[in-house]
């Protein structure tokens, strides 16, 4: 139990981290960005956002474990460890998982009929991304199994 | 696969809350395990057994499925 407690601080402490250098980047990068440089600018925003919606959870995932009472985090612990929910996530998993195949799938298809080749390669792309990833996975659990 | 898991606990007077803190398995799991709608892990098996003095298959009734 120390140990995972130990491991969610490292994780709190690498969002911030992450979150911080994100939203630097992002708000020093929209002060320095040329006025007509429209897409930059809305890139970094989104690095600027990205890094405060990190920051923002991590402190929100600090306080909850100085407020929340004891037994309330152990039954969330035990709530997280629990085998059937861990079941019904794996399976959630793979039910998401076919959805975003189709979805690229009809996606890449779509984007080209509509003439806009490169969004259309990069739905292909997450396709083989996915696909081997799979394989790959599949390849590390059937030696460890 | 069919249990004996609800009348166990009855006859114990044990409450699903309680059973699930002793096993540190949410209520969920074991009213699913109860309804047969949930399969557990071997070890929360073994842990169920323990926890009932019993055996496995004392808790859990196996029937070969007609194909």
């Amino acid at each position: 139990m120390l140990c995972g407690m130990k491991s969610k601080k490292t994780v709190q402490l690498m969002m911030v981290i992450i979150g911080v250098i994100s939203l630097c980047y992002g708000v020093i990068g929209i002060q320095s960005a040329p006025e007509d440089a429209h897409d930059y600018a809305t890139l970094l925003g989104m690095f600027a956002g990205f890094g405060s919606g990190l920051i923002a959870v991590a402190i929100f995932l600090f306080i909850r474990s100085k407020v929340v009472s004891p037994e309330k985090l152990k039954q969330k612990e035990i709530e997280e460890n629990d085998e059937r929910n861990i079941a019904v996530k794996r399976a959630a998993m793979a039910v998401s998982w076919m959805v975003s195949v189709g979805l690229f799938t009809v996606l890449a298809f779509a984007l080209m009929a509509m003439g806009l080749r490169v969004p259309s390669y990069l739905c292909i792309g997450a396709l083989y991304v996915q696909f081997f990833s799979f394989l790959i996975a599949h390849r590390v659990y059937d030696k460890k199994m | 696969m069919n249990n004996r898991l609800e009348e166990l606990r009855n006859q114990r007077g044990v409450r699903q809350e309680e059973l699930a803190a002793a096993l540190r398995v949410s209520r969920q799991t074991i009213s699913s395990l109860e309804n047969g709608r949930y399969n557990p892990s071997i070890t929360l098996a073994i842990r169920l057994a323990r926890y009932f003095g019993l055996a496995v298959e004392d808790i859990f009734i196996y029937e070969e499925e007609e194909s």
